[in-house]
């Protein structure tokens, strides 16, 4: 992988060589599923369905997102989504509510640095 | 239906990444179909049921979970036939004693480490090949041993149809007697009350039992056998004594039909 691209993912918490690893040390696909990940609907359909109060569509979006961040290996995103889901799979809807904030910072970060990656 | 060449494995997971990261472990050796939720998944099982060697199944989806399309495949006997692995991030002790409830084969955790999910698969996969072949192979055994007793069977009664016929041709009688007997008895078994509840295999056996009733003649003397004329009481006696010695003689016969003998002596005493 180049040394550049290395390093931005790297500065958004990126285990590269975990997801390498994970795709079977084929990069090209992992870029794809890297770049391809500002797509993802799931962060937004979580937001929705947490100011709606669905407790069901919240805890689907979160475990999706979280399942992403993990395949993808985007370890800071993947903590906070993790923390995000078991909040939302025991129920408490304010304690998810509360981790939201710290969710959608890792998020844009990670979002921003990617869409940079893919332009 | 022979699955003992199957190898497709079906992955049923609602996110695109963990779709493809398990394809591309398995797409070398496998054929590999995809599923997005539990509905198509349980569809593509019943198209492909012959086919499948192995299932992936993530367990939370929209609609129907993991949990539940793999009750499902229980419910169907399914379990047994293809194994399924629960992929999943969610390795709780209430979801994994559910799942084992159920008939999974393994649950591997997500995000999932390549050689172990490949490896994990691949062994089961191999364990079911090699147990479709040894059923098989048993199957066919048990086939070949029947035909060869059925066989060792019918080459006792033509030994005892021959027998019995050599009887009667020295006792100055001709072999339709045998056959005359036979098809009395069987006759006479068929249709009055005296076959009443006996199987069309018994009949026929008691047919050919029927053949035998004076095998033990051959040890009868010609003098006494083709006697003109009425036998003395001497002669008489060692005639009678040809039920004995027909008894004794096949019981050499019972090693390849055990029943001959049996049916001997129901025949002389009847």
């Amino acid at each position: 992988m180049e040394r550049q691209v290395r390093q931005q993912l790297e500065a958004i918490g990126v285990q590269v060589d975990e997801a390498l690893y994970r795709f079977m040390d084929n990069e090209g696909l992992l870029l794809k599923f890297l770049l391809r990940f500002p797509q993802d609907e799931n962060f937004g359909a979580l937001k929705r369905a947490m100011d709606r109060g669905e407790v069901n569509a919240a805890y689907q979006a979160a475990h999706t997102l979280k399942g992403v961040a993990g395949n993808l290996a985007i370890e800071p995103l993947f903590q906070a989504a993790s923390a995000v889901v078991e909040e939302l799979r025991a129920e408490q809807l304010q304690q998810a509510a509360e981790r939201m904030p710290a969710l959608e910072e890792v998020y844009q970060r990670t979002v921003t640095t990617l869409k940079e990656l893919g332009a | 239906m022979d699955r003992a060449e199957a190898e497709t494995i079906l992955i049923i997971d609602d996110e695109e990444s963990s779709r493809t990261i398990l394809t591309n472990i398995f797409q070398q050796e496998y054929r590999i179909l995809t599923a997005q939720d539990g509905f198509e998944g349980l569809k593509l099982i019943q198209e492909n049921k012959n086919d499948l060697c192995a299932i992936l199944l993530d367990s939370i989806m929209p609609e129907i979970s993991g949990l539940d399309v793999l009750y499902q495949l229980n419910m169907a006997g399914l379990t047994q036939l293809i194994p399924v692995f629960l992929v999943t991030s969610d390795s709780r002790a209430a979801v994994v004693r559910e799942a084992f409830q159920y008939g999974v084969m393994d649950v591997i955790s997500k995000p999932v480490a390549p050689h172990i999910v490949q490896r994990r698969v691949a062994a089961v996969v191999e364990l079911f090949h090699t147990r479709r072949r040894l059923g098989a192979e048993v199957e066919r055994q048990r086939d070949q041993l029947i035909y060869q007793t059925r066989q060792l069977a019918e080459m006792g009664m033509g030994m005892v149809e021959a027998l019995a016929t050599a009887i009667e041709f020295r006792s100055d009688e001709s072999g339709e007697h045998v056959r005359r007997i036979h098809d009395i008895t069987c006759h006479l078994l068929r249709n009055t009350p005296l076959g009443a509840g006996l199987s069309e295999e018994t009949i026929k056996l008691i047919g050919v039992a029927s053949i035998t009733h004076d095998v033990g003649k051959i040890s009868i003397p010609d003098s006494i056998l083709n006697k003109r004329g009425r036998l003395t009481p001497e002669e008489f006696d060692i005639m009678k004594g040809h039920t004995v010695k027909g008894a004794e003689l096949l019981q050499y016969f019972q090693q390849a039909e055990p029943r001959i003998g049996l049916l001997y002596q129901w025949a002389k005493g009847a």
